[in-house]
């Protein structure tokens, strides 16, 4: 039971906070912007539409009795889904080399109300079977995992795991903006590039595992840095450890607390996460007021 | 001739020292294998921890 229940969540939940904690990272030091969060500019909700159509669309169209199927295509459409919300989020926000704070967030705001409107529309043309699916991305929950999903999960970690010291100086010199970064020596583009790759892939590899859970990227970061420092080289590491110890807490507490039925860890993470992000808006406030 | 001693890189003098990274990083970890350890322990969702 321990074996093939309990320790294939724990270590599911840690990789997927260890992966929503380096993406929430590696997102405000390449948006230059503390509020970046996957979950909260709709990268997560991105991915959970392509889940969504994936369940809905290719359970229905492309092959009625062929559940397996969907079940396999569901990380790849999360990644693609996750990608595309990325790249059009870039696309939007930045002009002439800059990216504006306000139209990152709102044009973030947009792109997660338009996801939402899409699965809103699949919910309505979902069966109950699809509907019971879909419902459990939007709510995100670690009751499925498997060391099947487990073993799914880990290249998404691996991947990340060697990318970030090459990308952690380049994040830093960043910080100053393009141009100054580009005057330094780092390839912006590349590391852009390289950026919005990674955090897609981590976020798809997330949701498509276990849903849509928010909030892990926005409230890691912020409190590591309080910690260690701005700097990526221990930022995005520690970020990883942090995150896992947070997620494997979370789906723990929502596991116990109302047993033996189990709240979605979404929900929990919601809980705690959005009043942190409330609390930094009006730091910031109060930073640029005084 | 007296010579000073150089200063220590990356030091400026009337700054707070930031706890060495190393001591972080040991309490994430342990911290880490704490909760994953409580996790695994913890019986809830119908499974009493006798059975585990």
């Amino acid at each position: 039971m321990l074996w093939s229940i309990r320790i294939p969540r724990i270590v599911v939940a840690a990789m997927i906070g260890a992966l929503l904690a380096m993406a929430g990272t590696i997102m405000q030091g390449l948006f230059r912007n503390p509020l970046a969060d996957p979950a909260l500019v709709g990268v997560s909700s991105g991915g959970a539409f392509a889940a969504a159509f994936t369940i809905v669309v290719l359970d229905t169209v492309v092959a009625p009795n062929a559940a397996a199927s969907a079940a396999q295509a569901l990380p790849l459409a999360a990644f693609a889904g996750s990608l595309i919300t990325t790249l059009l989020l870039y696309r939007i926000s930045s002009r002439d080399g800059r990216t504006s704070v306000a139209m990152f967030l709102l044009s973030g705001l947009a792109i997660a109300a338009l996801a939402n409107a899409g699965i809103g529309l699949l919910i309505f043309l979902a069966d109950d079977r699809q509907l019971r699916d879909i419902t459990f991305w939007m709510l995100g929950s670690l009751g499925g995992a498997t060391w099947s999903k487990a073993a799914l999960i880990a290249p998404f970690v691996a991947v990340a795991a060697f990318a970030t010291p090459f990308i952690a100086r380049g994040l830093d010199v960043l910080v100053l903006g393009e141009s100054e970064a580009f005057h330094a020596g780092v390839r912006v583009e590349r590391l852009k590039m390289i950026c919005i790759v990674l955090v897609s892939a981590m976020t798809g590899g997330a949701v498509a595992i276990c849903g849509v859970i928010g909030f892990i990227g926005i409230v890691v970061p912020h409190l590591l840095r309080l910690a260690i420092g701005p700097g990526h080289r221990n930022l995005l590491p520690a970020s990883a450890l942090f995150g896992a110890s947070l997620m494997v807490f979370a789906d723990t507490f929502a596991r116990v607390l109302a047993a033996p039925a189990e709240i979605p860890v979404g929900i929990l993470t919601a809980t705690i996460g959005a009043p942190f992000f409330l609390y930094i808006l009006l730091r910031q406030r109060a930073l640029v007021g005084s | 001739m007296s010579s000073a001693a150089p200063a220590r890189t990356g030091h400026i003098a009337g700054h707070r020292r930031r706890p060495a990274s190393v001591i972080v990083f040991a309490a994430l970890i342990s911290l880490l294998l704490v909760v994953m350890l409580l996790a695994a322990t913890i019986g809830a969702a119908g499974i009493p921890l006798s059975r585990l």
